[in-house]
């Protein structure tokens, strides 16, 4: 079994963001950076697997210098390798072409299994893991909450959670991606050993230039904040000042 | 974003800027901790803390620990995060890796003690303790019993304690009446009776193993009559399988005042004559191996006492940046002026630039002597070697009691900056400031950590370690000096340390003198200056390392520069913070300080001469 897992360096979800003046992209801070905390479920679910069988499982990420931090944390967590694909900019990251950029170096690595955290928590698009799936012709199955290997037939069975609470149960052929959703296992923390052993290990580096990319015209015209609709508001005080406030909250609006 | 539990901006400071810590990566033993590993270690520590172990600081303090009939039940939260600590290795980082250590820098590893103590401290206490007995028997014992018992403990797989403490014997150990009898088998049947052993019965782990202080039947009184003993709660046998109960009863826990979440438990030992033990080390030998363990023990209360002092800052920050109370003073007789974050007013202002300094300053310290022991660890020759070990014996009392007592002094402000929620359990204060309050008292009370630094460190090998730690300062004042902004600065401390010698000289003459008695009643006054001085050199040596980075984001060190270098860029705001801390404690603490080391110099013996019946009472 060999297990690919994609890996997204996203800011921190409590650091500040600033709109730049151009406002065509945010200032962030620069040691303010996290593993996605989908793909951590991914990373947790591939070492659960490699657990149970013959593995090997290798974990890549797309983005700038600074995105190795991620690949070495998961390396801490149990990965056996890391791939880092270079990006130049260190702005906005194009879905389609992380994704090509993925496909690109899978498609002759003979990965059995490829699995990515069902969407960034920056972004929010949800779309490299299907993408993917796209480039390389392989079933994918989204929004995944268990999973389970069925080594004899070469297939894996899963189950998704969709829209209205439902849930869908579905048995993909391998070579497959899918995608986790949280709530799928609870992620370990590196130890300390493997991070010792990640923060010295070589990982593979694939420059942009080594892959020929199509052009995908999507880019960034404008960022700004959401118009303000309603505004909140804090209540302060003791516990019990708190609740008597809210209670006369609510009996005003009822009236109304 | 608001910080938890410590400023990592701070941390990465005084790692990479003050103490350069990337240099020890040049020696062979520290090859692997490049600047991205050491950040990334921090990292994780914090990630653990604030995620895992944090969430139960305040579950663990109402919970506490429960007593039944021998059985002591720890927070259920704790075995969670036991088990975390466990798996990720944090238990024994800075030792040999063959034993299940991570040859990790002693910097490093307070760095991810200020996350991750500073999460829970009584919680860390049970790790820490069992890196502190696993400490003991990596030096002092057998091939065999390193075997059985050093990578367990090392990986927190078997807890561990240490067993000193008894009623009648708490400061003056060498009062202790347990006992050891030798066995034909060459190990030795313990009885006796220990009190305020922390974490001496619990459920996290699957044994416990106690390094006891006992003495040997027949041996002299005192301390030269000790002797150290391993004697595992559940026996272990040579394959390192598990045997017995070896009749180490708990017979009660502690209510405490904080640190509910640490088991505070008394025991007893053989009281069925069923205790067993092997010797660790040479017999009669247990207190010296006690002392040269001490240094770190007392480095790691200092750790724990200043973790509680750093979270009360950071929450104080925080708060007082969000609570708007009160118009702003310059707009008092305005009435239509809405209230201001209390962060405004000027007094409010004091409480957190006090705060501000001495955290900054003990957690320089504190570092400091974990890069002194890194130095030990890597000198290229005995001289210097001796030097950094004399260099952490003239600190330790100060690490020890100086910051503890000057943590509980931050927590206090702490509490006052929330003003009335500070006194109450729903927020995070209180519980500081009474977790904080027993590290003032135990690993040595902070009376014997000044009677350590003024009876036996001072004029250790001939006064070498004092005039060792006087050079130090001289270059961090000879470096201050050339900048010109700091000139002054540099001469105030100059003028601080060259009083202290004098003080110093003082006392030491008068201990020696038939007014003995006067001088150890000064002896904690001495500890306070000594560690004012220390706060005052560590708040320079940022400073100047700030004021040179200062100059090169703002252009120059004139006020308008720095302003406007402050508004644009947070790492302006923080070095302009450094400069500013060490203006604070330069020029508002340390004049009281030279008040104090006159009233040493003095040395009034009224405390010495009142008479007992004359307390009243």
């Amino acid at each position: 079994m060999k297990i690919l897992v994609c890996v997204k360096q996203v800011y921190d979800p409590d650091a500040p963001v600033r709109i730049r003046d151009d406002a065509k992209w945010v200032t962030m801070d620069e040691d303010a950076f996290v593993m996605n905390r989908f793909d951590e479920f991914a990373v947790e679910e591939a070492i659960r697997i490699r657990e149970q069988m013959q593995a090997t499982m290798d974990v890549i990420s797309v983005g700038p210098d600074r995105v190795t931090a991620v690949i070495r944390r998961a390396i801490g967590m149990g990965a056996d390798h890391g791939i880092h694909l270079i990006t130049r900019s260190d702005g906005y990251q194009n879905p389609f072409e992380t994704a090509a950029r993925i496909a690109g170096y899978a498609r002759d690595k003979s990965y059995d299994l490829i699995l990515a955290g069902v969407m960034s928590v920056d972004d929010m698009n949800g779309m490299v893991g299907p993408l993917t799936a796209e480039f390389l012709h392989l079933p994918c199955a989204t929004s995944v909450i268990s999973c389970h290997l069925i080594p004899e037939s070469g297939r894996i069975r899963v189950e998704r959670e969709i829209e209205g609470g439902l849930r869908d149960h579905l048995e993909l052929q391998l070579p497959a991606i899918l995608t986790l959703q949280s709530g799928i296992n609870q992620p370990r923390y590196p130890s300390l050993s493997k991070m010792l052993r990640a923060s010295s290990y070589r990982l593979e580096v694939i420059e942009p230039d080594s892959v020929a990319l199509p052009s995908f015209p999507l880019s960034v015209t404008q960022i700004s904040l959401p118009d303000k609709t309603r505004a909140g508001r804090m209540i302060t005080g003791t516990p019990q000042e708190k609740a008597r406030e809210l209670v006369g909250i609510l009996k005003t609006r009822l009236a109304a | 974003m608001a910080q938890m539990i410590a400023d990592r901006r701070d941390i990465d400071f005084v790692l990479h800027e003050q103490l350069q810590i990337e240099t020890l990566s040049k020696h062979e033993r520290f090859a692997d901790f490049n600047k991205k590993t050491i950040d990334m270690v921090v990292t994780e520590a914090r990630n653990l803390a604030v995620k895992e172990i944090l969430p139960t600081q305040k579950i663990g303090d109402e919970e506490g620990c429960r007593f039944d009939a021998g059985v002591v039940t720890t927070p259920e939260s704790f075995h969670r995060i036991y088990d975390l600590v466990k798996e990720g290795e944090w238990v024994a980082m800075p030792e040999d890796p063959e034993w299940g250590g991570q040859g990790m820098p002693q910097t490093l590893a307070l760095a991810a003690g200020d996350y991750l103590v500073g999460a829970n401290f009584s919680f860390m206490m049970y790790p820490g303790l069992t890196h502190g007995a696993g400490k003991l028997v990596e030096e002092f014992g057998t091939e065999k019993q390193k075997q059985l018992f050093l990578k367990k403990m090392y990986t927190g797989e078997w807890a561990g304690t240490m067993l000193l403490t008894e009623p009648q014997a708490g400061s003056d150990v060498g009062a202790l009446t347990s006992t050891a009898v030798k066995n034909d088998d060459g190990t030795y049947s313990i009885t006796g009776n220990k009190i305020f052993i922390s974490g001496g019965e619990h459920d996290l782990a699957g044994n416990i193993i106690h390094p006891v202080l006992a003495r040997i039947e027949g041996a002299p009184q005192g301390t030269r009559g000790i002797s150290l003993f391993l004697v595992p709660k559940i026996w272990v046998n040579d394959d390192g399988s598990l045997g017995e109960f070896n009749d180490v009863v708990c017979t009660g826990i502690e209510e405490k005042m904080g640190i509910h979440g640490n088991a505070t438990c008394s025991l007893t030992l053989g009281g069925k004559g069923k205790c067993r033990g092997t010797l660790l080390g040479k017999e009669n030998k247990g207190m010296r191996a006690m002392f040269l363990m001490m240094n770190e023990a007392r480095l790691l209360v200092g750790l724990q006492g200043f973790t509680c002092a750093s979270n009360a800052y950071v929450n104080a920050v925080n708060y007082a940046r969000e609570r708007k109370q009160g118009k702003n003073l310059l707009q008092a007789m305005n009435e239509n002026a809405e209230a201001v974050a209390i962060i405004q007013h000027p007094d409010v202002r004091r409480q957190l630039i006090h705060m501000k300094a001495l955290v900054e300053g003990m957690r320089s310290l504190l570092y400091y002597m974990g890069m002194c022991s890194d130095q030990v660890n890597i000198a290229k020759d005995e001289a210097e070697k001796d030097k950094y070990q004399g260099l952490i014996e003239i600190l330790t009392p100060v690490a020890k009691g100086y910051v503890t007592d000057r943590a509980f002094e931050v927590c206090s402000q702490g509490v006052q900056v929330y003003g009335g929620y500070g006194y109450i359990r729903e927020y995070p204060m209180e519980q500081l400031m009474r977790d904080c309050r027993i590290t003032m008292i135990y690993e040595g009370t902070n009376g014997i950590q000044a009677m350590d630094l003024l009876g036996r460190k001072l004029g250790m090998k001939k006064g070498k370690p004092i005039m060792d730690l006087l050079g130090e300062i001289q270059k961090t004042i000879a470096a201050a000096k050339v900048i010109p902004a700091l000139q002054d600065y540099a001469v105030q401390v100059e003028k601080a340390v060259n009083k202290l010698g004098e003080v110093a000289m003082h006392l030491g003459a008068t201990a020696m003198s038939p007014n003995v008695m006067s001088a150890f009643a000064f002896a904690h006054p001495f500890l306070d200056v000594t560690g004012d001085v220390m706060m005052a050199w560590m708040l320079l040596w940022r400073a100047a390392i700030a004021a040179t980075q200062m100059e090169k984001l703002a252009g120059s060190l004139d006020a308008e520069a720095r302003s406007k270098a402050v508004e644009k860029n947070k790492n302006a705001a923080f070095y302009e913070g450094q400069i500013r801390s060490a203006e604070y404690f330069i020029y508002s603490i340390l004049p009281v300080t030279w008040g104090k080391m006159k009233a040493i110099t003095t040395t009034n013996s009224a405390a010495v001469d009142i008479p007992e019946a004359a307390f009243g009472a």
